[in-house]
Order: C-alpha cells, then structure tokens, then sequence
C-alpha cells in the first residue's frame, strides 16, 4: 500500500468522505469488473459496487493495514455478490445486458472489435452460469485479477486446500461447458481451415 | 486406458515439471480424450484472458458520495427509531414490572372507582375556581383586563411549549447532512 493511500484510509478513518473518495477513484474498475464478472450485467454490477464501497466505508475501523487494500475491498465485493447470487437463486446469469462500457486497452473502438467483445463476454458468462458463486469467484479473481491460489484463499476466507479443490472442480466444470457450447464447434472448425492439409 | 495423473495434471493447473511435461505430451497424443480436455482448458484460458475490462459509466465517484449520503441517512433514521423503541421497551419493562410487583395488593372495584371520584373532584374545584375569578370581576372590573393577559399570555406560553417540543422531535429523528461532501 503506497503511503498516499494509507493517508487516504487515515483520513477516512476521521470522518473524511473525500479521501474515502479518492480510493473510490482508484479501486472503482477492479471492484466493477469483479461485481459484472460475478453478476454478469452492467446495473447489478454497478448497484454491487457501490454498496461495496458503502460496506468498505463503514467497516474502514476493521481493515488490517497489515493486508493488502485493494484485497480487503475484492474480499468485501465478492462477499457481497455470492450472497446476492444466492439471495435471487440466480440459477441463469443473463447475457442480453452488457457491460455500462468496455474499456478498450489497445486501440479506439472499432464497430467489428465491439461486436466480438459483446460476443465474447456472452460467451464467458455462458461458460460460468452453471459456476456455484464462489466456485465463480474463485476463477474470476485467478483469471481477471491474477490472484495466486493464496491470495483467493485470503479473499474468500476459505483454506488454500478448499481454493486448490474449487479450481480444480470449476476448471472441469468449464472444460465440460466449452465443449457443449457452439463457440467449440466454431473454433474447430475454423481450426480445421486454418490447418494446412497433410 | 487410465487418465490418471493426467487429468489432474491439466485441471489443477500445476507447473510440471521437464519430465512430466513429456510425460503428458506423449498420452496427449494419444488419449482423444485428454486431449479435448486440454484443448478445451486452453481455450477456455484465452477466452478469460482478455484485453478488455469492464468499466463503470463516468462520475461512479459523485454517485458513491451520493449513495454514501443517503445510507447514512437510512443509518441514523435507523438508529434514532432503536433508540425511540428501547426507550419504550425499558418503559414497558417498568411499568410491567411495577404492575406485577403490586398486582396482588390492587382492589380493582376500589382503583377504577377512585379514577371516577377524583375526575368528579378535579371538576368541583375547577367550578369553584371559576366562581372564585367570577366573584373577583364582579367585585373589581379593573382585574377584568389583567385576567385575559394573564389567561392568553398562559395559553400562548403553553402553544410555544409545545411547538418547540414538537420542532425539537422533528429535528432529532431528521437525519443530519453534516459531513456529507458531494461533488
């Protein structure tokens, strides 16, 4: 944690809306992404985050300045999102609502970029739909935010051992949802063109 | 033909090691089995893996410190509401208490006839407080005129009382904005 945020978290801690602001501003796309990745739709994922926060805000005198901030609030949202999930019985995540904008790393937006990345997320949460929500959490902190199998364990309050048995279980789970899905079909057989002939 | 420790291999996701990478190379090539799986495990990887993130719409920071706003509303409401039904509660839990402590000494016959008699007493003496002041006028008119600024300077004393009460409950369960920056 640089020492500006722990100013920041200090003072928050005295009442200062501003400075918890400010954290708001920097952690706001991870925290985001997590809640869409988990809730699979641009309102749900904003109503998560900014409860995140709120949650974050309020439980500010319990953060352990020991642990990493940006871990505290992924642990906070996904806690939040595997209780909504369950909540609503969520037994589908829709795919109709896309995300309230895409961020594209590289290069402007280009009308056929955009369509094969609103392709390409129905695609991801068709292939976690069937995910139990923290079997859902666990891989989308190991393959969006690039946890370590530790780290998921902190974020998630679950041993190691647990975190390993989830991946494990959800990886199947996912190789299982790819080969029944069309995209499968598609990519063998474009595969299959761009093979040269023996 | 056994996929083990194969399959494992590929769903946990391990390092291998120079050894067991040829290893599973070699029942890859010829397991169709296994090798859908790691096929699927790695496009399944490339589908995750990907440049673009979702992002919020602009101004997610205004509409936190709003959202901050009126939780802390919702909080303090809260709080004021436990308070009000606490009081009560303790209040309650008084009265009851002093109730069933003096139940097996109370005549209801005699207590409710008690209530009766003391409004009947109360209402003599305020007609006899009244024929007094009647007596008084009658006997000096000048105390007329200081009667009724006594008389409308008590009620109007009485209405402030309780407009001020009732302006002070109001402010009490309002919840405050204090602290709260929206920008």
């Amino acid at each position: 944690m640089s020492d500006k945020e722990a100013l920041w978290i200090e003072k928050a801690l005295r009442g200062d809306d501003k400075a918890f602001g400010n954290l708001v501003e920097k952690y706001q796309k991870p925290v985001f992404s997590l809640c869409y990745r988990m809730l699979g739709n641009g309102n749900d994922a904003e109503d998560a985050a900014q409860e995140s926060f709120i949650r974050a805000y309020h439980n500010l005198k319990r953060y352990d300045s020991n642990r990493s901030f940006a871990t505290w609030l992924l642990s906070i949202a996904s806690h939040y999102c595997i209780d909504r999930i369950r909540k609503r019985r969520l037994s589908t995540v829709s795919t109709d609502v896309l995300p309230a904008e895409i961020i594209q790393d590289r290069n402007a937006p280009i009308p056929d970029k955009e369509f094969r990345a609103k392709e390409k997320e129905a695609l991801i949460q068709k292939l976690m739909k069937d995910l139990k929500p923290t079997d859902r959490a666990a891989i989308i902190l190991r393959y969006w935010h690039d946890y370590s199998e530790i780290e998921i364990a902190e974020t998630l309050d679950l041993t190691v051992s647990a975190v390993k048995s989830r991946l494990y279980r959800s990886r199947r789970a996912l190789a299982d949802a790819w080969l029944t899905s069309e995209e499968a079909v598609t990519v063998n057989k474009r595969r299959a063109h761009e093979s040269p002939a023996f | 033909m056994s996929h083990q420790p194969f399959e494992t291999w590929l769903l946990s996701d391990e390092q291998l090691d120079e050894e067991k990478r040829k290893d599973l190379e070699a029942h890859l090539n010829k397991c169709e089995s296994c090798r859908e799986l790691s096929t699927a495990l790695e496009n399944v990887r490339e589908t995750f893996t990907d440049d673009i993130t979702p992002a919020p719409q602009p101004g997610f920071v205004y509409r936190w410190h709003q959202r901050l706003s009126v939780a802390r509303q919702q909080r303090q409401q809260r709080k004021m509401w436990l308070l009000t039904l606490g009081l009560f509660g303790v209040a309650s839990l008084i009265l009851l208490s002093i109730f069933l402590l003096n139940m097996n000494s109370i005549n209801w016959f005699y207590e409710f006839g008690q209530v009766f008699a003391n409004f009947g007493r109360f209402a003599n003496r305020i007609n006899q407080f009244v024929n007094i002041i009647k007596s008084l006028t009658n006997q000096f008119p000048i105390l007329i005129p200081i009667m009724i600024i006594l008389g409308v300077g008590s009620i109007s004393a009485q209405i402030v009382l309780i407009v001020t009460w009732i302006s002070s409950m109001v402010r009490l369960y309002r919840p405050s904005h204090e602290g709260v920056t929206v920008r």
